[in-house]
């Protein structure tokens, strides 16, 4: 093929502006640190980095949940081992009063004492937590219970404030999880029909009043299977902690694998590209200066007309 | 018998000759970067031989004429390649810049302002009582529905811009037509077919060709006729100006300004790619982030009329309910007034949080393309999909370049000016003119001969 200078010369600065706009690219790549910075890149890559971005503000999201979740569970845990606490002092000041050779001021002063703990046991029931209460569930307006007091000073009566049973609070801790992350407070303080751990303790303080040993042991019963219950529910609680422990390691591992994930496909191994640019700039150079060779001589060098 | 004479005429010829050719190296060299100019070469020939008792003697060199250099099916292929390559690389320079409008792929972008839209869901979940978390969804909404419209906005923007870019290219095309006119006027005039005009509708042609579709035809008188989506733009000395108009949907389309008003199809060239990307991919785009707004606001309204605000108040949207697109998504009247109006309670009760918890389960839900992709999926899928038309115009374009490179190389082999070429031809023609200068010499010493004789 016959070739010209023209020729020549349009194929050295095509050549040259090659090189230039790889070198940029090599370039841009190392400054940025990135293999895929705009889906065109790489339009596949792009779709799965979109969507493992999603993925990891997704594992944040549902480790915030957790968390949030797991403040109101160890709160109701708390709350239930203390009740626990109280039931088994209870049984302790119930067996003492069973006791026959136990005078009537000391049954007395049994009941005296049987009303604190009366009052105790509702302070937890209407504990709050944070703008809720502990054991009320969606209802934030009122605390589950409300008490009276007789002539006495004693307590005459604690009634839950509301005939429906409240909704509980469920949390979002994976995809298609919900979890209740709260215990109403039927489920805490009822026991069966008309009988809730209020008025067993009303019932023994009655019959300790009434100087009643045999009332008195009759309660005893009653006051064992409470305590199983609670137990029981402090067992189930912990058990929701448990595993609310182990959704939040492993959304912890996810977490770090969705981001090296990303990593991976998004940035640029900075050795590679640093030689890569290295060798951009060879190629460049050696284009640049096989580009001046080329173009340089003509017969109009070498003629002396 | 040849006369001394007549051996002066001959040498005289000889000089004559070989200066033309010399004054057609020169013009060669002097156009070497001339844009449209294709290498001439003088016609010498040996002049007509007379016939003498002792045979034909010739009389010398003639310039018959100088030819210029060209190859029309080179040319007409080049032209094609031309139109691929202003499609490719003006459809991946449009398509380019609205990429840069959709935003990286990285930790900012929309794809994050969906993740934090519906994390704010989770936050009034978490705490449905609370009013700093839907005043900071609120917030949020606004961020998402300020990125909807200013990716809006700028798809606007870039439309007009490209009707705007079009009407430009279209005027370029009525000069280079009207010039076309005025040459076929000259080339109707001229004898010969001047070379310098043929240079010149050369590049007109080139230029053309990159801008649209074309179709040509060159005469014998080289006048040439040029014709666009069937319709004639230059015939003979006239020729039409294309026009912009409002075409079907009120977008800017090209007409013949004093005929038909049948849109002319462009599918080719620079003005084609722009047509194309505009009412293409660009159109696409707006329909899918369109439909992505309009699900969103549609689906959130859906649950959130249904729950109950802070204060009990129930049936009120989220989003304006009139939203139908990326260019007016907004958050309802109410919530714009009122972020406590926010429902998260399913039942009236202010610490319940099944309606927030049902809103922020929308984020995994199966609401786009027929139930195939969430929310967040389908705006994956929109940037996958534009992406890769970024790329494929950028490889197409890469190989049109090429293409196009290839036949500049054969066109410059035919056409282009080699100075070593002509530096020879000047060397040459140098030589036989001294040549030429000598045989002059020779005669006039023959004549001094006989004048001496004479004496």
């Amino acid at each position: 093929m016959r070739v010209t200078h023209h020729g020549l010369v349009e194929r050295v600065i095509a050549g040259i502006q090659n090189r230039a706009e790889q070198i940029g690219q090599a370039q841009q790549r190392v400054m940025t640190g990135l293999k895929v910075e705009k889906a065109s890149d790489d339009p596949a890559v792009a779709g799965q980095i979109l969507a493992l971005h999603g993925s990891i503000s997704r594992s944040e999201q549902y480790t915030r949940n957790i968390k949030n979740g797991l403040g109101s569970l160890r709160m109701t845990e708390d709350a239930l081992s203390r009740i626990g606490d109280i039931l088994v002092r209870v049984r302790a000041d119930a067996v003492e009063g069973s006791n026959q050779a136990l005078s009537s001021q000391g049954r007395r002063a049994l009941a005296e004492e049987l009303d604190q703990k009366l009052r105790e046991l509702l302070a937890v029931a209407n504990q709050r937590y944070g703008n809720r209460y502990l054991f009320g569930g969606s209802e934030t307006r009122q605390a589950p219970y409300q008490s009276a007091e007789g002539e006495d000073g004693w307590l005459s009566e604690i009634t839950p404030t509301s005939e429906e049973p409240s909704t509980q609070i469920e949390l979002i801790f994976g995809e298609g999880e919900r979890v209740e992350v709260s215990i109403g407070s039927s489920d805490v303080f009822d026991l069966s029909e008309g009988e809730n751990l209020f008025s067993i303790l009303f019932d023994l303080r009655q019959a300790l009043d009434d100087d009643d040993p045999e009332g008195v042991g009759g309660v005893l019963q009653r006051l064992d299977e409470a305590i199983d219950r609670i137990n029981a529910t402090t067992a189930m609680v912990g058990a929701r902690i448990n595993r609310a422990e182990t959704l939040l390691e492993r959304l912890a591992n996810l977490g770090q694998s969705y981001t090296e994930q990303v990593s991976d496909l998004a940035d640029v191994d900075i050795v590679e590209a640093v030689t890569r640019l290295n060798e951009e700039k060879v190629s460049y150079e050696l284009a640049l200066r096989t580009g001046a060779k080329v173009i340089q001589p003509s017969l109009v060098n070498f003629v002396y007309l | 018998m040849p006369t001394i004479s007549s051996i002066l005429s001959l040498a005289k010829r000889s000089l004559l000759a070989n200066q033309g050719a010399m004054s057609v190296a020169s013009d060669n060299v002097s156009n070497v970067n001339s844009p449209g100019y294709a290498r001439r070469r003088a016609d010498l020939r040996s002049a007509q031989t007379q016939d003498t008792p002792y045979g034909g003697l010739g009389s010398g060199v003639e310039l018959f004429g100088v030819n210029s250099l060209r190859d029309p099916f080179i040319e007409e292929q080049l032209r094609r390649e031309l139109g691929d390559e202003g499609w490719f690389d003006t459809g991946q320079k449009q398509l380019d810049i609205i990429e840069g409008l959709l935003g990286e792929i990285g930790e900012t972008g929309m794809s994050n302002i969906f993740s934090r839209f519906w994390n704010a869901w989770h936050d009034l979940a978490n705490d449905p009582t609370s009013t700093a978390a839907r005043t900071a969804l609120r917030e949020t909404t606004s961020t998402l529905i300020g990125g909807f419209r200013n990716t809006g906005e700028q798809l606007a923007f870039r439309a007009e811009q490209i009707d705007a870019d079009i009407a430009a290219k279209a005027s370029r095309v009525n000069e280079l037509a009207g010039e076309l006119a005025q040459l076929n006027h000259e080339f109707s005039r001229a004898r010969e077919t001047p070379m310098s005009l043929e240079d010149r509708r050369t590049q007109i042609l080139d230029e053309m060709a990159r801008l649209a579709d074309i179709q040509y035809r060159i005469g014998n008188n080289g006048m040439v006729s040029v014709f666009i989506d069937g319709a004639a733009i230059v015939m003979g000395t006239d020729c039409q100006t294309i026009a912009v108009r409002e075409g079907s949907g009120g977008k800017a389309a090209l007409f013949i300004a004093e005929a038909s008003d049948r849109p002319l199809g462009i599918s080719g060239g620079e003005i084609g790619a722009l047509f194309s990307v505009r009412d293409g991919e660009l159109n696409e785009l707006r329909e899918r982030l369109d439909e992505l707004a309009r699900t969103l606001a549609t689906e959130v309204n859906r649950i959130h009329s249904t729950g109950y605000s802070l204060e009990g108040q129930t049936g009120i949207n989220f989003f304006d309910p009139e939203t139908t697109g990326m260019d007016d998504i907004a958050l309802s009247d109410e919530i714009e007034r009122d972020a406590g109006l926010i429902a998260a309670s399913a039942d009236g009760l202010p610490g319940d949080n099944r309606t927030a918890l049902a809103i922020a389960e929308l984020e995994n839900a199966n609401l786009m393309n027929g139930g195939r992709e969430t929310i967040d999926q389908a705006y994956g899928s929109i940037t996958a999909w534009f992406g890769s038309r970024v790329a494929e115009h950028g490889l197409r374009a890469e190989g049109a370049g090429l293409a196009l490179e290839h036949m500049e190389t054969w066109r410059e082999s035919v056409s282009g000016v080699s100075l070593d070429e002509e530096m020879a031809q000047l060397i040459r023609f140098q030589h036989a003119f001294n040549a030429s200068a000598k045989l002059v010499g020779a005669a006039d010493t023959m004549l001094q001969a006989i004048i001496a004789m004479a004496g």
